[in-house]
């Protein structure tokens, strides 16, 4: 990503559009395809939903203003663009009203206890994976969007319009949900 | 020498966006080499980042760009080379020398179905008693050949007008 210049690419985007879609895919195509995979684990449905956040991306640059970065802004179309996907499934309660919810709604799911006796015979990797992949929707594209290190806690408060108190709350909730069903599972005290 | 920091510092420090950088960050790297609890907390940080977010990222499809690409309509434009330029021009004459001779057969027969209703309205009124001899010889030369040959000159100029300022705009977008 780091070589993507802003300026540079909405200068292009009216005078040489094949350039910056170019500097558009090089900078975004696999951080927003991988973001549309946390809310569409299905390779068929995570493209459309990758397609459809550049296409509303392409078509909203002649109204973008700078007020975000422009990470933030496609990102913020990205959350849009799946949270409207989750709603369609049924999904959406998660990705809008958990933090409502008791924590105890969410917590057994991620308790290495009450996974499988079989699980342990995972690699580590893969069981990290399953503990992830078991997360709602929206802690598993709150951690995305903090794991790439592109976006600040403020900006991801933009994008998923949650304060920025209940950002850092989830994010810290989501990581120690992972941190302690793994460590019990992978790392017991020795 | 650098400073000790205690546990709690040090899981703030990891919750950083690049924890090990700066003198900060060698005060956690310090603290991780002395504290297992903790360096266990940043090996599993650690795997929690690759799994999350893959150093190496899953690409979409090999034609996700091109389909992008078609239903947004970039490089569909015409582009200002003189290939493209030379194609225009030849494209606008090859319409202009197949269309002419319709256009002007047409022409032709509308002279003569003008010439001729102004030559029998003229000769309606003629017999009504003025002198519109000479009108009516005139009128009914109306569609004869050197007519048709020079709308045939003035439309061929106008087709080829057209077809230059067509290239123009062509080569302005
Ligand atoms: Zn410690």
């Amino acid at each position: 990503m780091g070589t993507f210049n802003e300026t540079e690419f909405l200068r292009d985007y009216r005078k040489n559009p094949d350039r910056a879609f170019r500097q558009l895919m090089d900078g975004f195509r696999d951080r927003v395809h991988l973001f549309c995979l946390r809310a569409a684990p299905n390779r068929d449905d995570a493209e459309d939903l990758a397609q459809e956040v550049f296409i509303r991306v392409w078509k909203g640059l002649g109204r973008f203003r700078g007020d975000s970065s422009l990470a933030t802004w496609i990102y913020r179309i990205a959350w849009n663009v799946c949270a409207s996907y989750l709603e369609k499934k049924g999904r959406s309660p998660e990705l809008t009203t958990y933090m409502e919810e008791g924590e105890e709604d969410t917590e057994p799911r991620l308790v290495a206890s009450s996974v499988d006796a079989g699980m342990k015979q995972f690699e580590d990797r893969q069981f990290l994976e399953y503990l992830f992949e078991s997360l709602p929707e929206a802690h598993k594209l709150v951690l995305t969007l903090y794991y790439m290190q592109e976006l600040t806690y403020e900006e991801i408060a933009a994008v998923t319009d949650w304060p920025m108190g209940t950002v850092k709350a989830n994010l810290h909730r989501a990581k120690a949900k992972l941190r302690t069903a793994a460590m019990e599972e992978l790392e017991p005290a020795d | 020498m650098l400073e000790r920091i205690d546990c709690q510092a040090a899981r703030e420090l990891m919750d950083r966006r690049d924890p090990f950088s700066g003198e900060e960050g060698g005060r956690l790297k310090a603290h991780l080499e002395s504290c297992p609890a903790c360096a266990a907390e940043a090996r599993m940080e650690e795997r929690l980042r690759s799994i999350i977010v893959p150093a190496e990222l899953p690409s979409p499809s090999p034609g996700f760009e091109l389909s992008l690409k078609a239903r947004l309509g970039i490089g569909l434009e015409p582009r200002t080379d003189p290939i493209a330029r030379w194609g225009w021009a030849a494209a606008i004459l090859t319409l202009a020398v197949l269309v002419l001779p319709y256009v002007t057969r047409i022409t032709e027969a509308a002279l003569r179905v003008v010439s001729d209703l102004i030559t029998g309205l003229a000769e309606v009124f003629g017999r009504a008693g003025s002198n519109a001899e000479p009108i009516i010889g005139q009128l009914s030369q109306l569609s004869s050949p050197e007519n048709v040959m020079m709308l045939n000159l003035v439309l061929g100029a106008i087709v080829l007008l057209g077809g230059i300022v067509a290239v123009g705009i062509a080569e302005r977008r």
